[in-house]
């Protein structure tokens, strides 16, 4: 290694107009700028109706040439105002205020700080209210005192925060103007006082942020055609495709394969030593890989395995459905199995797995596992796990019973040296329940292990 | 799979590099004794220029590697045009593998945009290609190879074209600042990594103990609701970057931070900057404690000068800079947006002066608003900005972790008076729907659709999370860069002088979302890869709106090829003329193109990985 002199580089250095600086030079820049100023100020802002007569009939008026622009509602007082038996719906109140004008209206000196709003329905089904043409950009909230809101018994504990439920689309309200200039923006923030707002009795810990329509589901009949805007056009044919060249493609075309041994261990069971090794080797693309599993002990010179061959193909964003066959191989059985079922990352992070065999001889098995990662550092993580599995008949060969046949709690602590390199201390109880427990002739087994988790 | 153990004292090693210069002399040729004694080579002006394209050995971390040069320099030569000039570029290829060179940001016949596949063959191993073009604009951009993943193992390197009347902006000094990323391992290697798995790099990922540190300061049940989201979602608060300082480190100029680029200046000069984030993977958070910096050119074109303290960029944006040093020295200061790493030089009137380095910032957890977006039930999004952004610290209620408002960018209290309007109830305007304010009689659609429109393509396994109430305020500096204390460049800060480049408003509008699955480390458009894509037709001269909705929890520096993107806010008032748009975590923003150049256009983002695991389009002018 060469150090080059001084210890650094002039690359890249070049002088442009080198004359001295005029720092007002940039001045000359700033000709033409500025936003283009919306010349659309109608203000269509909503008002309160009086309308609490549920059974009048409006659908016949006109508004449309009312003139609300001298209005002033100054010294208003809708303290009193309640709204809780009011039934507002596009059917019984088809008012058209479209060509309302309310873009002087004045509503200094309203005060709202005693409305109750309780007992008001706030759902799609009563509340059609479609606010995205609303414009109130010329509205004057001037003298507007927020201080005495009191936001302490605000519960928003019951809000359901999906679209199927609150349908109000207030995206395309217009507030943007009230910030373009002092003019526009009569809202005095300084003398807002926030101080004597009370937010104490807020409990935002129970709010129900429901993200249920967040993530998966299926695509509603309205969604969007992802290939519209090809307008048919295809890759690599039609106009201006170079000729005779290789096509284009990213790594998403591209198959990848991984080697994972989660357990490769020495386990210790009484006076007994068993050498352990499981794992998986993948093939494949993000969607559709080659699985073989494996799931090997050695117990005093007698080999006990498990061998599995699957198609793992991507069902949902966070589950695999899995299909293929598993040959068991021990002194005392050799059984071929079909098997069928998921695999993935159930919420909370969980990697789960649930698959049901069917084998030889009318055998079927289920079985479920999950574990779970739970961080005590960057690299120091101690993983407990679940296994369980259930049979439909006796088989003395195969040492289960019908029902619940046996589970194993375990749990591993491992120090990840890197992400590919962990070994591990752990320990393990199995149960054997019911007529399993008979064959296998044990009820229960703790068994403790140092091993180690590598993967390429 | 070589390597799997890397023991931890080399660490510090990795993110800080080695000392000396990294650039071993390779082979017997001229340019590579050159790059011995220089290891960037000096910026090549004129009309014609000759590029050879050769592995060259490097060692940025004490081991040795091969990296892809120009003319065996790292970064590659600063290429110098002049507007108006038509270039010739001879691209040699010497290595035993195709290449291709893409001119970041460049106007140019498609034939000459160089991405092998779509615009041309590529260039076989040992073949020559000549570019030739005319050059039609001017100011900081960058060349890099669009083969496989060289680009990300050092073949980059900037272009400068002086304006056709002279410099606008004057400086005594004029630097290029181009920020990379470097890593030992094989790029291939990582991405395969990333697809067993995707938070291989992530060493800041909450733990058990930071959950019972919360339980102390907030009490159980703020501590269980702060995760509960995430962890429901199986979506994790601490994805910021896929690729950490765990195997970066990270260059500036080609230098590592221990290396240290410098800079030389005399008190009292203006020194131009013209930064270019060149990274593979990285997000630059870019600072230089002490000197303001007034952003002057974003993505090659001229803005209307911005005063901040701080700016992020992301891979394949371009900004100039005018600072004007008294002191002795300065620390150019970019760090990674996990905070894991950083890339350093220094600004100093004689070298071997160094100034402190700021320590790297705590790595901010996601918030609320990078999931969901607007979280402010009355709308009025852009109303933000008249708070202007930074000087809104609600920090105080900081305290209370299951909502963290100083990271509500949809906090804003204007929308107060939207909230009295919605408890009103029962009005019916739905028969003010007709009216249209926008128009104003000019065809077209001026203000763009905020009706949220998911693909059929999002609801399978390729995507993990959709948002159905986007953000559109541009004034967010982002995660990790709220309420900081600093005065952080964001897109609402932008404004190309001169405004947009077409009058007319757009006929249409194109909505795509971006999209991914973290855990399968799969990024798309739609929920689609690129494999499974079909072509974005422009027509061709039409001037069309393309809305970018972003339902994934990571920043996107989307790059389309051949033509400007002219961002737009909300209301459909131009912004900035960019190249390469970042766009956040449940963001929806919008920009404007005029499809004048004919033929197929790569449009991806520009995090090398999202590109190449299929977040990638193409977009057909014709």
């Amino acid at each position: 290694m060469k150090r080059t002199a001084q210890g650094h580089f002039r690359m890249s250095e070049f002088t442009v107009n080198a004359t001295a600086f005029k720092p007002l030079v940039l001045a000359l820049m700033l000709a033409g700028s500025g936003l283009a100023q919306a010349d659309d100020n109608d203000c269509t802002a909503a008002t309160a109706a009086d309308c609490t007569d549920k059974t009048m009939d409006h659908s016949t008026m006109d508004h449309g040439n009312m003139d609300h622009s001298a209005m002033n509602h100054e010294g208003m007082d809708h303290s009193k105002m309640d709204h809780s038996s009011m039934k507002m719906d596009g059917d019984s109140m088809p008012m058209d205020h479209s060509k309302m004008g309310h873009s002087a209206m004045n509503h200094e000196g309203m005060d709202h700080s005693k409305m109750d709003h309780s007992a008001m329905k706030m759902d799609g089904d009563s509340m059609p209210m479609d606010h995205s043409k609303m414009d109130h950009s010329a509205m004057n909230h001037e003298g507007m005192d927020h201080s005495k809101m009191d936001h302490s018994k605000m519960d928003h504990s019951a809000m359901k925060m999906d679209g199927d439920s609150m349908p109000m689309d207030h995206s395309k309200m217009e507030h943007c103007d009230m910030m373009k200039d002092a003019g526009s923006m009569p809202m005095d923030h300084g003398s807002m006082n926030h101080g004597a707002m009370n937010h104490e009795g807020m409990d935002h810990g129970s709010m129900n942020h429901d993200m249920s329509g967040m993530q998966g589901g299926k695509a509603p009949a309205k969604a969007r055609d992802p290939h519209a805007w090809s307008d048919g056009y295809q890759r690599f044919t039609g106009p201006y495709v170079p000729q005779n060249v290789g096509h284009l493609h990213t790594m998403d075309s591209h198959s990848f394969s991984s080697l994972k041994v989660n357990e490769l261990e020495q386990v210790n069971e009484g006076d007994n030593g068993i050498a352990r090794v499981s794992g998986e080797f993948w093939y494949g693309t993000t969607w559709d890989r080659a699985v073989l599993e494996f799931d090997a002990e050695r117990d005093n010179g007698a080999t006990d395995a498990e061998l599995g061959a699957y198609w793992q193909h991507a069902y949902t964003a966070f589950w695999n459905t899995r299909l293929g066959v598993r040959q068991d191989i021990s002194p005392e059985v050799k059984r071929t199995w079909l098997g069928a079922g998921f695999e993935g990352l159930a919420p909370y992070w969980f990697e789960s797995e649930a698959m049901l065999f069917v084998g030889e001889e009318g055998v079927a098995e289920l079985a479920l596992h999950s574990d779970y990662d739970l961080l005590l550092s960057q690299r120091l993580v101690l993983q407990p796990s679940l296994q369980a599995s259930f049979h439909n008949k006796q088989d003395p060969k195969g040492q289960f019973d019908a029902g619940l046949s046996n589970s194993t709690l375990g749990g591993r602590l491992r120090y990840e040296f890197t992400r590919q390199f962990a070994p591990y201390v752990g320990v393990e109880r199995e149960h054997w329940f019911g007529g399993s427990a008979d064959l296998v002739g044990e009820r229960a087994v703790n068994r403790w292990m140092a091993g180690v988790k590598f993967w390429f | 799979m070589s390597a799997i153990w890397t023991p931890q004292c080399s660490r510090r090693r990795f993110v800080q590099g080695i000392g000396a210069a990294a650039l071993l002399g390779g082979g017997s040729r001229s340019w590579a004794q050159d790059a011995v004694a220089n290891a960037a080579a000096s910026p090549l002006t004129g009309t014609e220029f000759d590029l050879y394209i050769d592995q060259t050995p490097v060692n940025f971390t004490g081991s040795r590697r091969l990296a892809y040069t120009v003319n065996g320099s790292l970064p590659a030569p600063t290429l110098v045009w002049r507007e108006g000039e038509t270039v010739t570029i001879r691209v040699h290829n010497r290595l035993s593998e195709p290449t291709a060179i893409h001119w970041h940001g460049i106007l140019l016949p498609y034939e000459m945009d160089g991405v092998p596949g779509l615009s041309f063959g590529g260039i076989a191993a040992g073949a020559t290609f000549t570019y030739q073009f005319k050059v039609r604009q001017s100011g900081t951009y960058w060349y890099h190879s669009h083969s496989g993943f060289q680009e990300l193992q050092g073949l980059y390197g900037a272009i400068v074209i002086l304006p056709r009347d002279g410099e606008r902006i004057r400086a005594d000094r004029d630097y290029v600042i181009q920020m990379a990323d470097w890593s030992d391992e094989n790029p291939m290697r990582i991405l395969q990594k990333l697809k067993s798995n995707a938070g291989y790099y992530n060493y800041i990922k909450p733990t058990a103990p930071d959950f019972f540190s919360d339980v102390r300061q907030y009490g159980l049940q703020q501590a269980l609701s702060k995760r509960d989201m995430w962890n429901d979602m199986r979506m994790s608060p601490t994805d910021l970057a896929d690729v950490s300082a765990e195997t970066y480190t990270y260059l500036l100029n080609g230098q590592t931070p221990s290396s240290n680029w410098t800079g030389l200046f005399r008190p009292g000069e203006t020194v131009r900057l013209r930064l270019i984030n060149s990274a593979g993977n990285t997000f630059y958070d870019f600072r230089i404690p002490g000197l303001p910096l007034t952003v002057v050119q974003a993505d090659g074109q001229d803005v209307e000068p911005v005063t901040v303290d701080e700016l992020r960029m992301g891979p394949g944006q371009t900004c100039d800079l005018l600072v004007r040093p008294k002191d002795d020295a300065y620390t150019l200061f970019a760090q990674n947006m996990d905070r894991s790493g950083y890339a350093r030089g220094t600004l100093a009137v004689a070298a071997g002066l160094t100034a402190p380095v700021p320590a790297l910032d705590k790595p901010e957890w996601l918030s609320m608003a990078d999931m969901m977006g607007n979280m402010n039930h009355g709308g009025g999004q852009s109303g933000h900005a008249g708070h202007g952004g930074q000087s809104l610290d609600h920090s105080a209620h900081s305290g209370q972790p299951a909502m963290d408002h100083s990271s509500m960018a949809g906090m804003d209290h204007s929308s107060m008076a939207g909230m009295d309007h919605s408890s009103m109830a029962g009005m019916d305007h739905s028969g003010m729907a007709g009216m249209n304010h926008g128009s104003q009689g000019k065809p077209g659609i001026a203000v763009p659709s905020q009706t949220v429109s998911h693909a059929s393509t999002e609801y399978g396994p390729s995507v993990d999370m959709r948002v159905d109430t986007p953000r559109t305020n541009l004034d967010d500096p982002g995660i990790g860069l709220r309420n900081n204390g600093r005065r952080v460049l964001t897109l609402n800060d932008l404004h190309t002088i001169g405004g947009s480049m077409d009058k007319r408003l757009p006929e249409r509008e194109i909505e795509l979302h971006l999209t991914g699955n973290m855990e399968r480390y799969s990024w798309s458009f739609d929920g689609l890869e690129f494999g499974q894509s079909t072509p974005v037709h422009f027509r061709h001269g039409e001037r069309v709106r393309v809305i970018l909705q972003n339902d994934t929890m990571m920043t996107h520096p989307m790059h389309m090829h051949g033509l400007w993107s002219e961002l737009e806010n909300d209301r459909g008032e131009f912004m900035a003329r960019l190249h390469t748009i970042p766009v956040q975590p449940a963001q929806r923003i919008s920009f404007q193109v005029t499809a004048d150049a004919l033929g197929r256009w790569a449009w991806h983002c520009h995090l090398m990985f999202h590109m190449d695991s299929g977040m990638f389009r193409e977009v057909l002018v014709a």
